[in-house]
């Protein structure tokens, strides 16, 4: 499915560091731990982002704290951090897993446990601790998901609190596979002039 | 406002009409028989496209939306379609409960660390991380923190509602047999016969509690009632019914208007609800279903996802977005010579643009000051004439010829709405004309290679193509307003047909230009019908792919192995705004 | 209006990362923890925060007004809250990108839920336990049940900080001055 007629997005080329997987991350995003993140590949982290990957789970050895999978977007000034409990009477922070070909919005807060592939969560959403996002779900804007919430495959979710709203079409995977790569190709530096 | 759009027609709109022609695109009705490619299926038997309202759905597996545990048809029933495990929905805000233990009596000395217990301590209770309610507030607790639902299904099950409602299923079930086995009916026999039954036994009570109305009615099948007996209730409704009078002294004692149940929040309970806040009790979550999809007509399945419930896969599933061209729209930018000036106008005029059609409408600006903000906002201006582009993406592995057509239903008696202001005494005329192409132009077929690829060993080539992508559209652009400038001396009404044609063919995608004259009365939605056919080769694969003109010629030829395709759809170019609005 | 000398008061046990913006005279007590990102601006009052409290990543603490603003103990700031209470007692949460305005105080242990906004339009001190929460920023009385548990896991989150936090991020250097 292609999608014509989309002109380019146009960042300034200094602003972005491109790895040799092709992760754009701005500059002006905050990464903290970044030894403790992944990055898929293609993946985009805009400017104003904060991305704790300081907060890990004690215990000895490398611990990752965030992956992201591929062809994923993390729009203007959105904050992921991964979620905290104590189990056993133990505190610990645990990891957050983020799929392939995951959209989010700009000012969106996510403290997911695990987002599947093909998510869509828009503009200033709170995704609460320990939620869990099913394949291709979508997450309109402004939603507010409490803690512990789990979003099933290609529903809809809308509100405060974030409830199931509709049935996505059987073709959001296609839908959504075509928009990332789209937006990733759409992406492209710009040589400043000055 | 809406970006221009393209939506595709599903011919179940047209069930009581003669003709497959969708209603025109001014009626009201015409947004019911349009939907987004995406959204369609597609019928191979029927050779017909097929909507979600049209297909027949059947539930092909039940899960829980929280825990997600794929629940038996069997035990569906038993658990009356409501999770069975550990998930409740808070009363008030609808959001999932969690289970938690109660604290551990208070420390005496409240600033020492509190000697919680691990697992927490009994008694469990619901509690909501959101609102912060907890089912200890309508005197729920729990010894153990599992198999919750079962309790609170018992006292589902003993609420007086269930026990009557239960007692009516066991009395309307030989009924209900009954006439399944006698029906006669070939037609419809799984969706009409119970549907009859219920009806005549409705029908029959009636009869029954109304005097007035069997006398005038159906004397005829006075053979057919009390054939099943006399309903009892458990109950006597009008001796126990609700505390009328205790519910009266409630509400006048009632000073915060928190402690009475809101309407929503009683609604998924029965019907006997106590309107007292304190009363709600959490709701077990209701399950959702996995749906497979038939054609209405030939019954073949078009979408069977598969058994497991979260996942995205499906057995079957025949989109029409695999079959059907995809077509995207495009209002053409203003030129790119004129960046400076642009800029400019638009930092001044975006209040008013914001507000209505735009600053760029109200002097004796050019068709350039139709800036990109109005555009983009989908906002037109009467009087002027607008360049679109339309893409066509083909989906199939043969390449196509397309040929174009606007619905000319528009009726006679069409007239604008005017508003009160008094125009409509003139004679009515369509508000706008539409130039589309109108020769039949090719589509190349579609190949994987024309996808972008995830390897990483391609990404050279990624770039490339797309750089050229970049340089096509931008010279195709600027050719298209090289054109519209051209034309625009010569008055309104002279604009010449440059940009009207195919514009560009790349890979699996065609683009044409189209033009839209907007009368000086035009108003309102501008958007038209427009039949697209699409001839292709049905079973031979080695004509050439990408030459357009040989593929025309076998179309003359070879009529015999060609196949003709075609469907409406409704093309939303914008919205001219009130013309007050622009002053 | 005169601008503010800042003057930053930070106890020796509390943990406040370099990536912080302070402004004005400000006061945070033992045990307290600012996240990186997060800004606290003293503009007009003092600033004094007590103990044990978790302010996260893009909080904004502001006060506007000439008294001082006090913030009592082990109160939480989620990610993205914005506080302009003039007064703050112990063991409150500001959910993630709430926003309450100067017109409320906040006695102890209520709860601000993610996203609400609170602008009361006269003076107003919020009655302890209270819940705000929703779209339209409702309000219920929390009955209190699992305090003690939500405080044993702030504690623990803040042991737990005060002991990683270091090993990730730099910290202000300019603590325990007085």
């Amino acid at each position: 499915m292609a999608l014509n007629f989309h002109p380019p997005i146009h960042y300034a080329k200094s602003e972005y560091i491109e790895t040799d997987t092709g992760n754009k991350v701005s500059r002006r995003a905050t990464i903290a731990g970044p030894q403790n993140i992944i990055l898929g590949g293609k993946t985009i982290i805009a400017s104003g982002a904060i991305i704790r990957g300081d907060l890990r789970r004690t215990g000895p050895g490398h611990a990752v704290v965030i992956s992201l999978g591929r062809y994923c977007l993390i729009s203007d000034g959105c904050i992921l951090r991964p979620p905290y409990k104590t189990y056993r009477g133990n505190f610990n922070y645990y990891p957050m897993k983020i799929g392939d070909h995951v959209h989010i919005g700009s000012n969106s807060v996510v403290e997911a446990a695990t987002i599947g592939n093909h998510v869509q969560i828009g503009k200033n959403c709170i995704i609460g601790k320990f939620t869990i996002i099913k394949d291709c779900a979508k997450i309109a804007d402004n939603t507010v998901i409490p803690p512990n919430t789990v979003v099933p495959a290609l529903a809809l979710f809308a509100g405060s609190p974030g409830q199931f709203v509709e049935d996505l079409p059987e073709s959001t995977q296609e839908l959504i596979d075509a928009q990332t790569k789209q937006y990733y190709s759409r992406f492209q530096p710009l040589e400043q002039q000055q | 406002m809406t970006l221009p759009s393209v939506l595709y027609h599903c011919t179940c709109s047209n069930a009581y009409s003669a003709t497959n022609a969708p209603p025109p695109a001014h009626l009201p009705s015409s947004s019911y028989a349009f939907h987004p490619l995406s959204t369609l299926f597609f019928c191979e038997e029927c050779d017909l496209v097929r909507c979600n309202r049209c297909v027949a759905v059947e539930v092909s597996g039940y899960y829980c939306p929280n825990c997600l545990f794929e629940v038996p048809s069997a035990s569906v029933r038993a658990e009356k379609n409501r999770c069975a495990r550990n998930c409740f929905q808070c009363p008030h805000c609808s959001n999932t409960l969690s289970v938690v233990g109660s604290d551990p009596p208070p420390n005496p000395n409240p600033r020492a660390p509190p000697n919680v217990n691990s697992s927490g301590d009994s008694p469990f209770f619901l509690f909501c991380n959101y609102c912060r309610w907890d089912s200890v507030e309508a005197g729920m607790t729990f010894e153990k923190p599992t198999g919750l639902a079962h309790q609170l299904q018992k006292n589902e099950d003993l609420a007086p509602e269930t026990l009557e409602f239960d007692r009516l299923k066991d009395h309307f079930e030989p009924l209900l047999r009954a006439s399944l086995h006698s029906s006669s009916s070939p037609a419809h026999p799984v969706t009409s016969t119970p549907m009859n039954a219920i009806t005549a036994a409705a029908n029959s009570a009636l009869n029954r509690d109304i005097p007035g109305l069997r006398r005038k009615g159906r004397g005829e099948k006075h053979n057919l009632k009390d054939e099943w007996g006399v309903y009892r209730a458990r109950i006597d409704s009008a001796n126990s019914g609700v505390d009328a009078e205790g519910e009266v002294d409630f509400l006048r004692d009632c000073e915060d208007v928190n402690e009475i149940a809101g309407l929503e929040q009683r609604w998924g309970s029965s019907w006997a609800h106590s309107i007292k806040a304190n009363d709600l009790e959490p709701l077990r979550v209701p399950l959702h279903s996995k749906q497979s999809k038939r054609c209405p007509e030939c019954r073949h399945i078009l979408i069977k996802p598969e058994q497991k419930s979260q996942s995205v896969r499906y057995k079957i599933k025949l989109m029409a977005a695999n079959y059907l061209p995809l077509i995207e729209i495009m209002l053409a930018q203003p030129p790119a010579q004129m960046p400076t000036a642009l800029q400019q106008r638009t930092a001044k005029g975006r209040p008013g643009a914001a507000q209505g059609a735009g600053a760029g409408a109200s002097g004796n600006v050019t068709t350039v000051g139709a800036g990109a903000d109005e555009l983009g906002a989908g906002l037109l201006v009467s009087g002027r004439t607008y360049q679109f582009q339309l893409a066509f993406t083909n989906p199939l592995y043969d390449p196509i010829q397309v040929r174009l057509s606007v619905q000319r239903a528009q009726p006679t008696g069409f007239t604008l709405p005017t508003a009160g202001t008094g125009t409509s005494t003139k004679p009515a005329r369509a508000p706008f004309a539409i130039s589309l192409p109108t020769t039949p132009f090719p589509i190349s077929a579609y190949a994987e290679a024309w996808e972008y690829d995830d390897d990483d060993e391609e990404m050279f080539m990624d770039d490339e193509e797309l750089e050229d992508i970049i340089a096509g559209r931008e010279v195709g652009a600027a050719g298209g307003m090289g054109a519209l400038r051209g034309g625009r001396p010569g008055g309104a009404g002279g604009s010449e047909k440059g940009n009207v044609g195919v514009l560009e063919r790349k890979a699996n995608v065609t683009k044409v230009g189209g033009e839209v004259v907007l009368g000086k009365d035009a108003l309102g939605e501008i958007k038209f019908n427009m039949l697209v056919s699409y001839t292709y080769r049905s079973d031979d694969p080695q004509s050439n792919a990408d030459d357009g003109s040989s593929a025309a010629n076998t179309n003359k030829t070879g009529t015999g192995e060609m196949k003709t395709f075609s469907f409406y759809s409704v093309v939303y170019l914008g919205t001219v705004g009130p013309r007050g609005a622009t002053r | 209006m005169a601008p503010i000398k800042d003057k930053f008061t930070i106890h020796s046990k509390a943990v406040v990362c370099q990536d912080v913006e302070l402004k004005g005279d400000i006061t945070i007590g033992s045990g307290t923890i600012v996240h990186p990102k997060a800004t606290i601006f003293a503009i007009a009052g003092p600033i004094v925060i007590g103990t044990g409290c978790i302010i996260e990543e893009a909080v904004i603490i502001v006060n506007r007004k000439k008294e001082v603003m006090r913030i009592g103990d082990e109160n939480l700031f989620e990610i993205g809250s914005r506080v302009e209470c003039p007064s703050i007692g112990d063991f409150n949460t500001i959910g993630t990108r709430a926003r309450v305005h100067h017109t409320l105080r906040m006695t102890s242990y209520c709860v601000i839920g993610a996203g609400c906004l609170v602008v009361p339009a006269e003076e107003e001190s919020l009655e302890e336990y209270t819940v705000i929460y929703g779209p339209s920023a409702e309000r219920r009385i929390w009955s209190g049940r699992g305090k003690i548990q939500e405080l044993d896991l702030r504690r623990k989150h803040a042991e737990y900080l005060r002991d990683m936090l270091p090993k990730f991020n730099r910290l202000r250097e300019d603590k325990g001055l007085k």
